[in-house]
């Protein structure tokens, strides 16, 4: 599962928008999970995993929440606490600022849905092997990964009530303009 | 019963706020619209002005550096604030509204390793304590959240992340020295600048009446770590 990923990006570069960025975005996620299943191989000292795997999945976190999130799908969300309590705010492309290159999207949307669902499966399988430690890592990927698609989920559906709101929006301007022209 | 009932105004007022919110959203671009007050806010918290002016703007294509520098300032403002409280009270409430993981995400790893390094069984302490303190963190963020208080679950993370700063020099005091009051002293001084850093963030989000059952189990978390860096040989 973990192959299919990083795959697409070193075989076609040309097709990304943003084909460094792209390149991270999956690096960290692919990093992350193979550290964590490879580690036991080449090292038994659980601290040095931990905190290998650990501060990739933060590199991986940060990554996505504030550099592949935007320039790859032109979106990012800031959940910011007020007064009156958590409040998201969330950025979208404005009209004519630029296109979304769909190999990007397609990308950055598969990387960030499946990292979770990958994360769950390692954590079903750590508990049956009985590794409680190594439970600990699997239960911060999926708090962080699943934060990232929480939040960026509910940016896109802002995004295209966005959209259509302005769609609706212009068709009352064409609708009004086209009466009063009768 | 006479203290829930105020509560509960505000929260279905605050639930009607947010549906206004939402209401008017669709009809003008959320940036447009939605930003004003986040920023009156940011300004009259101690926060650096730098990371507040950015938020206004559309920051979907600036470049990578400008990302890492304002985070960089995000989490150098935060650590002033949390270990250096010297400022006024409330400017302390509005802070770390800007929250950030890295600083806790790095202070948990060094407090596990400092306490975890030279023991006989180093797997053990560390995945202890580095457990007790996300558990104990998520814990005691949903204690406040359902004592009432107003507090965003990333925003306590970050808080009692931060917190820990003072107790991770103790740890590392001790793992130096052997100096049975040279120790106390320092856990002793660390205990308390940790808590007097986070009681007053905590204390302020909840009503006052219920102060001492947020901030009870904090200082217990606290008064563990201490101890265990204490206790360790």
């Amino acid at each position: 599962m973990a192959d299919a990923q990083p795959a697409d990006p070193v075989l076609q570069p040309i097709a990304y928008g943003h084909p460094v960025v792209a390149f991270f975005h999956v690096f960290f996620k692919v990093a992350s999970f193979l550290v964590y299943l490879l580690c036991g191989l080449f090292s038994s000292n659980f601290i040095a995993n931990f905190v290998a795997v650990v501060v990739l999945l933060m590199f991986d976190f940060w990554t996505t929440k504030n550099i592949s999130g935007r320039l790859l799908v032109g979106l990012r969300y800031w959940n910011e606490v007020t007064d009156q309590g958590s409040n998201w705010r969330f950025e979208t492309l404005e009209e004519g600022q630029r296109s979304i290159n769909a190999k990007d999207s397609a990308c950055f949307w598969w990387s960030l849905y499946i990292q979770p669902l990958v994360w769950i499966a390692l954590g079903i399988v750590t508990i049956f092997r009985l590794k409680i430690d190594y439970l600990l890592i699997v239960v911060i990927a999926v708090v962080l990964s699943c934060a990232n698609v929480f939040g960026y989920t509910k940016c896109s559906k802002e995004a295209s009530n966005q959209l259509k709101a302005m769609a609706t929006n212009a068709m009352r301007q064409g609708l009004t303009a086209a009466i009063a022209r009768v | 019963m006479s203290q829930n009932r105020p509560g509960n105004a505000g929260f279905s007022e605050d639930v009607e706020r947010l549906f206004q919110h939402d209401a008017s959203v669709p009809s003008v671009p959320v940036s447009a619209q939605q930003n004003p007050p986040g920023i009156a806010q940011d300004t009259s918290g101690a926060h650096s002005p730098t990371s507040a002016q950015h938020l206004p703007l559309n920051t979907l294509d600036e470049p990578v550096w400008e990302t890492i520098l304002r985070d960089v300032k995000r989490i150098y403002g935060n650590l002033k604030l949390v270990v250096f409280p010297f400022g006024s009270r409330d400017q302390q409430t509005t802070a770390l509204r800007n929250w950030d993981l890295w600083g806790p995400m790095t202070f948990a790893l060094v407090l596990s390793i400092c306490l975890a390094v030279g023991t006989d069984e180093q797997r053990t302490v560390f995945s202890l304590v580095f457990g007790t303190l996300s558990v104990g963190a998520v814990i005691l963020t949903f204690n406040v959240i359902l004592l009432g208080g107003n507090i965003g679950f990333f925003q306590a993370m970050c808080l009692l992340g931060y917190c820990i700063f003072p107790i991770d020099i103790a740890a590392i005091v001790c793992a130096a020295t052997t100096n049975a009051i040279a120790r106390w002293v320092i856990v002793l001084v660390a205990l308390a600048w940790s808590s007097w850093a986070s009681v007053p963030f905590v204390g302020s989000s909840v009503s006052p009446s219920r102060k001492a059952l947020a901030v009870y189990p904090l200082l217990l978390l606290y008064t563990f770590l201490a101890w265990l860096c204490l206790v360790k040989n």
